[in-house]
């Protein structure tokens, strides 16, 4: 194939893109593709130039089995091959979110078993009356790699959100910040903002923020100034539940 | 239409390993994805198989996407309508050209004065600058580019459609798209 004349250059790009060059000669060019940037801004120049043609497929909804499959495949593709940091991150990702169903399972043994129990009457009385000032939430997080605890304590009425800290967590801040998370009950992370490594610090609930029935708190290390993209992409260091304080 | 902005940072957090984000993705475009794999595959089980194939793809590949390879949807269904060939070709092999003569098929005159590619994306000028050009093409030269773009039809297969002779046809195609070229480059 005389590749390097112009025209057949882009006659062989435009045949590739529109699917007209088949067989040999369409591997032959997808070889040539990996190899050649020039090659590859023609086929790009015409990908461009022909997407609007793709308004003229009409949207199907797919069954939910191909997403069951896709989920599987991702899923055991990542315990059989090399962690790149993606995955890495992903797994940390997953044990959070183990770590926060665990959680919630405690919670639900506990409650269960509080159920179970007939309670004295005068916690019916307690729980009858309306609360006027609802008790914080409050969680002790403490990072196994560090001497680092906080106690966290949200208070959703007054908006407000107090972290007391003991001990210091090793970060480098000019690269590094923790941010607070709350996990909702729909598994959800939502970002309650970045907190200090150390010492204490108050910071306002974000708006239009609502406390999760069953929260559980999350610290993650992310880049500084906190995840760029409105989820957790970094480890998470500590992870509790918080309960309303008694 | 998904919106382009949100389906940027739902790629952005799938490279990220984000499952969330990518499921996110699946919802917004998936429906996009799998009208055209079934326009081009025409088998339900063919268009499901093509669509987990992609968005495989996606989830290892996400990190590649950059805003100059187009909108993000305009990217991801580039990636299903070159899946959906290729399947196409896989499953139906009878359909393969020929290998004679198919390099003398791409052959162009070289009379005409090269156009060098620009660089950048263009998708804004949107259907109306393809639309125009479209119209300046034969019947026969449209109609054969329209059903090798949405059908995904080989050179067999259009001259089947179009009850013409396989070179007829050839030269359709490759005059249809040279004048696009022309008309789009301007």
């Amino acid at each position: 194939m005389r590749i390097e004349r112009p025209r057949l250059k882009q006659a062989l790009s435009a045949a590739y893109v529109l699917g007209t060059l088949e067989g040999r000669a369409r591997r032959r060019f997808e070889q040539l593709l990996a190899a050649r940037a020039d090659l590859r801004e023609q086929v790009r120049w015409w990908e461009q130039r022909l997407a609007p043609l793709q308004d003229g497929f009409v949207p199907q909804a797919p069954h939910e089995r191909v997403w069951t499959a896709i989920d599987r495949q991702i899923n055991a593709s990542k315990t059989t091959s090399l962690p790149t940091t993606a995955e890495r991150r992903l797994r940390l990702w997953r044990t959070w979110a183990l770590l926060a169903t665990a959680a919630c399972a405690v919670l639900a043994v506990g409650l269960v078993r509080e159920l179970d129990r007939p309670p004295p009457p005068v916690q019916i009385v307690r729980v009858e009356v309306p609360v006027v000032q609802p008790l914080p939430y409050v969680a002790l997080l403490r990072p196994g790699e560090s001497e680092a605890q906080w106690l966290v304590t949200l208070s959703p009425e007054r908006r407000l959100i107090r972290i007391t800290g003991a001990g210091r967590f090793p970060l480098d801040r000019a690269r590094e910040s923790l941010e607070l998370w709350v996990l909702g009950d729909d598994g959800q992370p939502r970002s309650l903002g970045v907190m200090p490594a150390d010492g204490d610090a108050e910071m306002p609930m974000p708006r239009g923020l609502t406390m999760p029935a069953r929260p559980t708190l999350a610290v993650s290390r992310e880049p500084a100034g906190g995840s760029p993209t409105g989820l957790p992409t970094g480890p998470v260091i500590t992870v509790s539940p918080a309960q309303r304080a008694s | 239409m998904a919106d382009p902005e949100q389906l940027a940072r739902l790629l952005s957090a799938t490279a990220g390993g984000d499952q969330r984000a990518f499921r996110h993705l699946y919802d917004a475009s998936g429906p996009h994805l799998f009208g055209l794999l079934l326009r081009i595959l025409k088998r339900r089980d063919w268009a499901e198989e093509a669509l987990q194939d992609c968005f495989l793809k996606i989830w290892q590949k996400a990190d590649t996407y950059a805003p100059d390879k187009g909108a993000p949807l305009t990217w991801l269904m580039t990636i299903a309508r070159y899946r959906a060939l290729d399947l196409l070709r896989a499953k139906r092999p009878e359909v393969e050209l020929p290998e004679d003569g198919e390099d003398a098929s791409m052959q162009f005159a070289d009379d005409s004065s090269g156009i060098d590619p620009q660089a950048g994306a263009v998708e804004q000028e949107g259907m109306g600058r393809l639309a125009e050009c479209m119209r300046g093409l034969q019947d026969e030269q449209r109609r054969s580019v329209l059903l090798a773009y949405y059908e995904g039809y080989t050179h067999q297969e259009l001259a089947r459609a179009l009850n013409a002779p396989l070179g007829t046809v050839k030269s359709w195609v490759r005059r249809g798209l040279q004048r696009l070229r022309e008309c789009l480059g301007e």
